[in-house]
């Protein structure tokens, strides 16, 4: 099943195998249709939440964030989020906690995210990225990479292990994102990464991010295959657990 | 003569779905059979639902530590 229709399944709260009959759609269109559908669950309820967002402009951000996170749903507070306007909604994010906004970052659409998780303060940003990598969300870390900037991309891979950046990679369909994503990762990642790929079997994952190497990644990536390279110290290479997968 | 009923084009799957998204899907969606179509629309509108009834069901949460004059403001939005 295609990265695009597992996403679309995620998005419909179904299994991707229902989806089965998109196999043969080109995954252009199921991209396409799959921001015409997130648009229209944002719109079925959005002059309800708008009008809400109205009254609760005057309420204070402090005020507003922990009526958010008391609410329990991740949902309304991606919602709000998205009615409040970009300045508001970041003040109010910046108050959440770790984890109750990485569970409202699954919930928002990409272009929520570039606005609302994208202003953070790179360290926040990263922060965010590194919850939900603790949730195993990785289809959300591969939606939120996409939309960072890059200074809080870097920031955020340095706190990910390889297996978060593996599965997360392969999740990102964007040739672009991806190139980031691996001239982000300083080539003494590598090593761990080609390692972990061959323990885990994530080959099939390793090839994606792979095809995006810098020679020097290239280099160091062919000199484990050899066994050549110089282990990955514990430092750059962080403690793993099956459980993660 | 036909009457109105008769006259009125029966609701497709494509149609009913162009009618959920507010805009017509991609060819390729279109293209799709019937009871594929169908499936996609079952989908999308069991998700709407239960977004909605979620949605609800937090701004009563919400509410109850609002400050009581904004309570009240909300409320009567929530009825409406």
């Amino acid at each position: 099943m295609n990265v695009s229709v597992t996403k679309l399944a995620r998005t419909l709260g179904v299994t991707p195998g229902r989806l089965e009959y998109l196999r043969t759609v080109p995954h252009a269109d199921v991209q396409q249709f799959h921001e015409m559908v997130t648009q229209a669950l944002i719109d079925a309820n959005s002059a309800k939440v708008i009008r809400v967002a109205r009254i609760s402009s005057s309420v204070p951000a402090a005020l507003m964030a922990t009526v958010a996170e008391r609410s329990r749903s991740p949902l309304f507070a991606a919602r709000f989020a998205g009615m409040l306007g970009s300045s508001k909604a970041v003040s109010v994010a910046r108050r959440l906690s770790g984890p109750f906004l990485a569970a409202v970052a699954a919930e928002l659409a990409p272009a929520q995210v570039r606005e609302i998780v994208g202003s953070l303060p790179p360290e926040l940003g990263a922060r965010v990225a590194v919850e939900i990598a603790a949730r195993r969300d990785w289809i959300t870390l591969g939606n939120t990479v996409s939309q960072l900037p890059k200074e809080t991309v870097e920031q955020s891979i340095k706190s990910l292990d390889d297996i978060a950046l593996l599965m997360t990679s392969a999740t990102i369909e964007d040739a672009e994102i991806l190139e980031m994503l691996t001239e982000s990762t300083p080539v003494e990642r590598i090593v761990g990464i080609v390692e972990t790929a061959a323990e885990y079997g994530l080959t099939a994952e390793l090839s994606v991010l792979a095809r995006h190497f810098t020679d020097e990644q290239q280099a160091a990536a062919e000199a484990v295959k050899q066994g050549t390279a110089i282990p990955a110290s514990p430092e750059v290479s962080t403690v793993r657990t099956e459980e993660q997968l | 003569m036909a009457d109105a009923d008769e006259m009125t084009t029966p609701e497709t799957p494509a149609t009913s779905l162009s009618a959920l998204l507010g805009t017509s899907p991609p060819a390729a969606i279109r293209d799709l059979p019937m009871d594929a179509q169908t499936d996609l629309a079952a989908c999308l509108v069991a998700k709407i639902d239960l977004e909605t009834s979620t949605l609800h069901d937090a701004l009563r949460n919400a509410l109850s530590l609002l400050p009581w004059f904004l309570r009240s403001a909300i409320s009567r939005v929530i009825e409406q």
